[in-house]
């Protein structure tokens, strides 16, 4: 940061407004993608659980598309955090709650709903599929 | 139960710990979305193998896997493990019947107690095949097994050793562990023996015998039961088939029985067998 005689100058204050913003900016469209991937990947969580259900998948094939479903859940919990600007911590701990079967659902859908919150207040328009600003 | 439990941990376990791994190995230096996700894809990836390996080890599945429990209990016990190596058709027919027992809920030795008139059954149909030593074993395994029933339960004498069904309770405190081991030894022998019999692999100790000596040896026999039981004891007990109701009293047809395998196995070897073999057979 520029300073001059240890005063803030209003240039560099409007650096750092500027610079804010882009971060908030940045921020808003992770949790815009991540809560589009949250939601995708509670649709594929229903179309798994139908395809065990109707045994269409079985075994190994079951297993490793319900893996292939949690990374993907893993990938959108991450971006929702940084875009809510979570600690590392506890994005750490939202991971972990990823793979606890039940518990996923219910994390995605609070994430989700942070992230609506978040949306709205800053002037996006968010529907069933995602956000948009 | 168990490995329904052990499944449904799976996940939630490793990405657990490799979560408490990536939280121990990152600290608090700060890191980005890629480097947090490689972070703890990588140990879950390793969690996964590790929790797959151990679960699926023969030492765990033996706790959690009941019918792994099952098939490695009666792998090891040798009179299942000698039908499963010389006759899968009686080793299907011991496994079904043992696996319903185990099912309700019967170990696996109160379960070979009641595979006992199966195993009978089916070791006389392969006696014939045997060396002459395993059909005087056997021989004498039965006529033990009659002798300690009948000094016992008359009754229970006739009907074990005229081949009727018996009702579980009766079959899990009819035999002593002494003859079920003994049983049990005679069974795996007439089996072994009759593979190799089949396989035309005959003991060098087998010895000679004639067929025509012994059926005068069986008609002596006969007549000496006749004296000391009377003619209608012995003429039954000479028969292969016995009738449900015995028209003789039971502990006279036992006894008899015993006196004419006593006197059969006391015969020289191959005289004996050939003797034993027509009687139980």
């Amino acid at each position: 940061m520029n300073q001059n005689n240890g005063h803030t100058t209003l240039e560099d204050q409007q650096d750092d407004v500027g610079e804010d913003e882009a971060d908030l900016e940045e921020r808003q469209w992770l949790a815009a993608r991540g809560q589009k991937m949250a939601v995708y990947s509670i649709l594929l969580n229903f179309v798994m659980r139908s395809a065990e259900r109707s045994g269409a998948l079985t075994g190994w094939l079951l297993e490793a598309a319900y893996l292939a479903v949690a990374l993907f859940a893993v990938a959108a919990v991450l971006k929702m955090c940084s875009g809510l600007d979570k600690s590392q911590n506890q994005k750490i701990l939202f991971m972990v709650l990823s793979f606890v079967p039940l518990v996923n659902l219910g994390i995605l859908i609070y994430l989700s709903i942070k992230t609506t919150r978040m949306l709205r207040d800053a002037g996006w328009t968010v529907g069933l599929f995602g956000a948009k600003p | 139960m168990m490995a329904a439990l052990l499944n449904l941990l799976f996940m939630p376990v490793c990405a657990a710990l490799s979560g408490l791994f990536l939280w121990a190995t990152a600290g608090q230096e700060p890191k980005d979305d890629r480097e947090l996700y490689r972070g703890f894809i990588w140990p879950l990836a390793a969690f996964m193998l590790l929790y797959w390996g151990t679960v699926n080890t023969d030492a765990v599945r033996m706790y959690t896997d009941p019918v792994f429990r099952m098939q490695a209990e009666m792998d090891a016990h040798p009179v299942y493990a000698a039908l499963k190596l010389t006759a899968p058709d009686d080793h299907k027919a011991l496994h079904e019947f043992l696996e319903g027992q185990m099912s309700q809920g019967l170990a696996l030795p109160e379960a070979f107690v009641q595979a006992r008139p199966l195993l009978t059954r089916l070791a006389n149909e392969r006696m014939g095949f045997a060396d002459q030593k395993t059909r005087i074993q056997w021989g004498q395994v039965t006529v033990d097994t009659l002798r300690e029933l009948q000094s016992r339960d008359p009754e229970l004498c006739y009907r074990v050793m005229s081949s009727q069904s018996l009702d579980p309770q009766t079959l899990a405190s009819a035999f002593s562990v002494g003859n079920a081991n003994a049983f049990q030894q005679a069974v795996v022998s007439v089996y072994e023996s009759a593979d190799k019999g089949m396989r035309h692999e005959r003991t060098p100790g087998d010895q000679p015998a004639d067929f025509n000596e012994a059926a005068r040896a069986f008609s002596a026999i006969r007549d000496d039961l006749a004296q000391q039981f009377g003619q209608p004891v012995s003429r039954q007990v000479s028969s292969k088939k016995l009738p449900e109701q015995p028209s003789e009293p039971a502990e006279q047809l036992c006894a008899a029985r015993i006196a004419q395998l006593d006197a059969m196995l006391a015969r020289p070897q191959g005289m004996a067998a050939m003797l034993v073999d027509s009687i139980l057979r």
